[in-house]
């Protein structure tokens, strides 16, 4: 009786200050709960390229039938001079055939998607606008049904392994989001054999200058 | 009697080293987190109801991480730069190269390839949703044409995340 007394209220023998073991706890479950959930929502799609053909894959493996091709472009032509021996940004030139020299700027706010020549509506960067992401959900529906439409025109092949791909040939600057939409939406068709377009840019570097496909399964 | 006789040795507990021990324990696992997650890079996924959540991962899988500007990191380095839109011909992906040239040559894929090394050695691409795609086409490329790989995977956020947030 006498020792409790004398002592301060926060020594008491017996008696624990919790306060700071509290903060500690807590700011470990916050962090954990944080790394946990950073782990848990994330998921992937799986592809295949192909081996060792690169970009000639599409001359070797010449398709029995004619390829669906789905065109997704960045809008807004405003042009820019680079100069003669710009070998890189080869590509919106190549596409437009209006030579080396002149390459066009792509805003890649709105992109259209066409399916052959068929306009499928149009993208806006969801990062401008969030409210965008359903509406381009409806879009990337509405490709992957026209090229299901048009894939099962094609007369069925009689090896599986030649069958035509669907292609998807996407600008330079059309956003990754778009392209995955367009890849999740045919897998939801069940559209499996799947390429993309190369890109003419890279072909100097990596590639035979060619203009070929990346597959995927 | 004892107790009144010594109140601090047996009853006054010091909260002094377990907090400092806690503190450690802490540091402790934010480091090794921070090991086991330095590949990944924190980019804003594309949303895709077909992503699969794989339980296991892999651990020989590449994470090539892109940026809404196209810069590349891997491992938390940076092995890339898009060249300024003015100046095209800066183009450099050697760093980028040489990864994916080293992970050929290891003779961990030696060991493997030939068998069936597209599915052992596996690379994730996580880009930003706003990355322009061509980056992520180089990214594919160089894979094929330098590292030998042929799997490749496309990170994505599931739709349900898309809904709680």
């Amino acid at each position: 009786m006498k020792a409790k007394s004398r002592l301060p209220r926060e020594e008491k023998p017996g008696e624990l200050n919790m306060t700071p073991m509290i903060d500690v706890v807590f700011q470990l479950l916050i962090f954990f709960m944080l790394s946990m959930r950073f782990r848990a929502i994330e998921g992937k799609l799986i592809t295949t390229l192909p081996q060792d053909k690169g970009l000639q894959s599409s001359t070797v493996l010449s398709p029995e039938l004619e390829e669906v091709r789905i065109i997704l472009c960045a809008a807004g032509p405003n042009p820019i001079n680079i100069g003669s021996n710009d070998r890189y940004y080869g590509e919106s030139a190549h596409r437009s055939n209006k030579g080396e020299h002149e390459r066009i700027e792509k805003d890649p706010t709105l992109c259209k998607a066409l399916v052959e020549k068929n306009a499928c509506g149009e993208l806006i960067m969801t990062e401008k606008n969030e409210k965008s992401a359903a509406a381009n959900r409806a879009v990337y529906k509405n490709v992957a049904a026209k090229a299901k439409q048009l894939d099962d025109m094609r007369p069925s092949t009689r090896d599986p392994s030649k069958a035509a791909p669907i292609i998807i040939d996407a600008d330079s600057e059309v956003p990754y989001e778009h392209v995955l939409g367009v890849i999740n939406a045919l897998r939801e068709v069940d559209i499996s054999n799947v390429e993309f377009a190369g890109n003419p840019r890279f072909d100097l570097y990596y590639g035979s200058g060619q203009r070929g496909q990346f597959q995927r399964r | 009697m004892a107790k009144v006789h010594d109140p601090e040795e047996p009853e006054g507990m010091n909260m002094t080293p377990m907090i400092d021990v806690t503190f450690q324990l802490i540091i402790f696992f934010m480091l090794v987190t921070d090991m086991a997650n330095r590949q990944i890079e924190l980019v804003k996924l594309p949303q895709a109801s077909k992503a699969i959540k794989e339980p296991v991962e892999d651990p020989q899988i590449l994470i090539v991480n892109i940026r809404k500007d196209g810069a590349v990191k891997i491992d938390g380095k940076l092995v890339f730069t898009p060249p300024p839109l003015d100046k095209p011909q800066e183009f450099k992906a050697e760093k980028l190269e040489n990864i994916f040239v080293a992970r050929r040559q290891s003779d961990a894929y030696r060991t493997v390839a030939g068998k069936d090394d597209q599915v052992k050695y596996p690379v994730l691409i996580r880009a930003d949703r706003s990355a322009p795609w061509q980056w992520v086409q180089m990214i594919m490329m160089i894979a094929t044409k330098e590292g030998g790989v042929t799997r490749v995977q496309m990170g994505a956020m599931q739709e349900q995340a898309e809904v709680k947030s």
